[in-house]
């Protein structure tokens, strides 16, 4: 069973779920294109210039 | 160092979930005999111009090839690195309707 996800507006974290787990009131969307995951955001180039601080998938960009 | 992987065009997801998470595991295994073990993928990216592709962000590209040996979808780690100055603008897409604003 392949798996959905869906992208937070606000943050950019991708999640299975319907509402963001860090932004509970924010409706996630399947309107995402490309993604990031950091394993080690303390180590990882690509997550400074992306600003990314807390392991995850995250969408690269999301439609708002 | 950032190196490209091979996949199969349209699994570059599943492929990047399924690495991470058997970095994940070793970094785990690794812990418990040495309290400073680093995982060894740092991040994979993936932009949505790119298919059938995908950057890995790594200190051992050997520990990478052996971590994705099983994995269906993985077709290898194509030899060289790129910049990330030769990536970052996949960070940040211009607007769809840049320049198309005026007047
Ligand atoms: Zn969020």
């Amino acid at each position: 069973m392949k798996k959905q996800y869906l992208a937070c507006k606000i943050c950019k974290r991708l999640t299975t779920d319907q509402f963001c787990p860090v932004h509970g009131d924010e409706k996630t969307t399947e309107e995402w294109f490309g993604f990031v995951i950091v394993n080690d955001p303390e180590g990882s180039v690509i997550a400074k210039r992306a600003g990314i601080t807390e392991p995850g998938m995250y969408a690269i960009k999301v439609r708002s | 160092v950032i190196v490209i992987a091979k996949c199969t065009i349209g699994k570059e997801l599943d492929t990047a979930v399924d690495l991470s998470a058997k970095a994940e595991t070793d970094l785990k295994e690794r812990l418990i005999s040495n309290k400073n073990a680093r995982n060894e993928i740092l991040s994979i990216m993936s932009p949505y111009e790119i298919k059938g592709y995908i950057f890995i962000e790594t200190m051992h590209v050997d520990r990478v090839e052996y971590l994705a040996r099983t994995l269906r979808n993985f077709k290898g780690i194509i030899s060289g690195t790129v910049s990330m100055d030769e990536i970052e603008h996949y960070l940040t897409p211009k607007p769809a309707v840049s320049g198309l604003s005026l007047g």
